[in-house]
């Protein structure tokens, strides 16, 4: 690796990675490479593996051979990155409908950065995203790359309810809204494909992957919720 | 030749559902990756020996009862067990303990009262649950499963086994809660960044329970100053310890999300965390550090 790592061991069965606090793509793929090796190796004795920014979380199944596994781990960080552990990384283009009859929070945010419409669309569709992982809501991605004219301070007071759905910007962080729940995020625009639906989840995406904001009209928002699976558009990403 | 006995499948019907009664099983440990919560039993020890004494698999779909104060029948007989917290459980006026295998015939009444210590109780029945499986769990989460806790009047379908157990083998005593209680933790990430003070305040003093309390996460009375800067996301787990920037302490719990940005100072044990789940509002106790 190019980066230091530590290994942190919090009692037998969680051992973390630290990379250092940055976030930055390299890391992250620093940190997913390594996250393929250790599963084709240990995939037997381990419960869980996931990651954030820049730590790498892996849980141990009771009677894994922790010291064993950690000795191993201890010699990985050593070695160079293999790039043959890379996955295919892919440009995921999710649509989303920006018109203000289907989103009338928006305003909201365009009062507060005094901006219109036509320039939020272009600007959130300019370039794709970068998803670092899941978390904060079940099926939640914490995306990198917005431009910064978009970024905006949270509200002070969370809204009580952020439909699931939501293409929102918080911060310097932009997202969709799986679920339903409170949050201190703008609502810009809304998606209309389920994540979760009849007990399935809809999310092909990996860490590694880019996500893409393409602006479709509110005839196309009904049109693709009313269809049933959704075709999703990908190209391949070299990174 | 012998003949196969089937299973019979009954209906148990929730007269009185109680403030927070769901459907436990291990969880959803395939899916943190896609930022969706663990789930499970919040005391997996008594989830664990409800499976045991009804001779299931330890990860078996058991009913999660808070505080008690529930009224159900079931439509065909069968048998059931209910560890846990400590609570008298009435079936046709005679009187039942924790612990122990309660033979309830078809549309007899069960009563579990108030529960005199503890919070989380199981039940467990020599048969299955038959919930749906979501995203390969059973387990109750808002938004993922149809139902996010049972209101009364609601229905839930199982099976009974045809072969019953019997009631002749040792007993397991209920377990009184002890004055103090010790929570056996790890520490975190962060814990090296206190001071020697901040760690000994940690590790040496009596904490309170507030009442800001569910199956995500237990908020403490006590807080604890610091000036650590600020985090990135990272991992956390059931028993994660977290210190917020304003120093308060959030201990988190089965439901909770996965990834979090608050300073990781402690984590529990699988013991700790059932330990501190039975704890009422108001209780106290103190972290034991292992070594």
């Amino acid at each position: 690796m190019k980066y230091p790592v530590h290994i942190f061991s919090q009692g037998p069965k969680i051992i973390e990675l630290n990379w250092p606090e940055i976030i930055s793509e390299d890391i992250l793929i620093e940190i997913i490479v390594l996250k393929n090796r250790i599963e084709n190796k240990w995939h037997l004795y381990i419960a869980s593996i996931y990651h954030s920014y820049q730590v790498l979380s892996i849980q141990l199944k009771e009677g894994a051979p922790t010291a064993e596994f950690i000795v191993w781990v201890e010699s990985a960080i050593q070695q160079p990155l293999q790039s043959q552990h890379l996955p295919q990384r892919w440009i995921w283009t999710v649509p989303v409908c920006y018109d203000p009859e289907l989103v009338p929070s928006q305003s909201k945010y365009l009062e507060e950065k005094n901006m219109d419409l036509e320039t939020l669309v272009a600007l959130h569709t300019s370039q794709s995203l970068l998803l670092y992982f899941y978390g904060f809501l079940p099926g939640f991605m914490y995306l990198g790359g917005l431009p910064e004219p978009l970024h905006i301070a949270r509200k002070k007071i969370p809204d009580r309810k952020i439909s699931q759905g939501s293409v929102a910007i918080g911060g310097s962080q932009t997202g969709i809204y799986p679920v339903d729940s409170p949050g201190g995020w703008y609502v810009v625009g809304k998606t209309p494909i389920a994540i979760f639906e009849n007990g399935k989840i809809n999310l092909p995406f990996n860490p590694g992957d880019k996500v893409q904001f393409a602006a479709i009209s509110p005839q196309r928002y009904t049109e693709i919720q009313e269809g049933s699976i959704h075709d999703w558009e990908k190209k391949s990403y070299g990174g | 030749m012998i003949g196969k006995k089937n299973h019979t499948v009954g209906k148990l019907v929730f007269v009185k559902a109680g403030l927070f009664t769901t459907i436990q099983d291990k969880g959803r440990l395939n899916l943190v990756d896609k930022g969706i919560p663990l789930s499970g039993p919040m005391d997996e020890e008594a989830f664990h020996l409800a499976n045991l004494l009804v001779r299931k698999d330890p990860g078996a779909a058991c009913l999660e009862i808070y505080m008690g104060n529930i009224n159900l029948y079931f439509t065909e007989s069968c048998q059931i067990v209910c560890t846990g917290a400590n609570a008298k459980i009435e079936v046709d006026s005679k009187v039942y303990a924790t612990n122990e295998i309660i033979n309830v015939s078809a549309y007899s009444r069960l009563n579990i009262f108030p529960f005199s210590q503890g919070q989380w109780l199981y039940m467990a029945i020599n048969g299955t649950f038959t919930s749906e499986k979501v995203l390969g769990s059973q387990s109750f989460y808002p938004k993922i499963t149809p139902l996010a806790k049972f209101s009364d009047s609601d229905i839930l379908i199982y099976s009974s086994s045809p072969t019953p157990i019997p009631s002749d083998f040792a007993k397991i005593k209920t377990k009184n809660l002890p004055q103090m209680i010790f929570v056996p933790a790890y520490r975190g990430p962060s814990f090296s960044s206190l001071n020697k003070k901040q760690q000994f305040t940690l590790t040496n003093t009596s904490f309170t329970l507030s009442t800001i309390q569910n199956r995500m996460g237990i908020h403490l009375i006590e807080k604890l100053k610091h000036e650590l800067p600020e985090l990135i996301s990272s991992p956390v787990y059931p028993g994660t310890v977290q210190l917020t920037h304003a120093g308060k302490i959030i201990i988190l719990m089965k439901d909770a999300q996965v990834t979090g940005g608050y300073h990781r100072i402690l984590q529990l044990s699988a013991r700790g965390i059932s330990r501190l789940a039975q704890l009422r509002p108001l209780s106290n106790f103190k972290f034991k550090l292992i070594e």
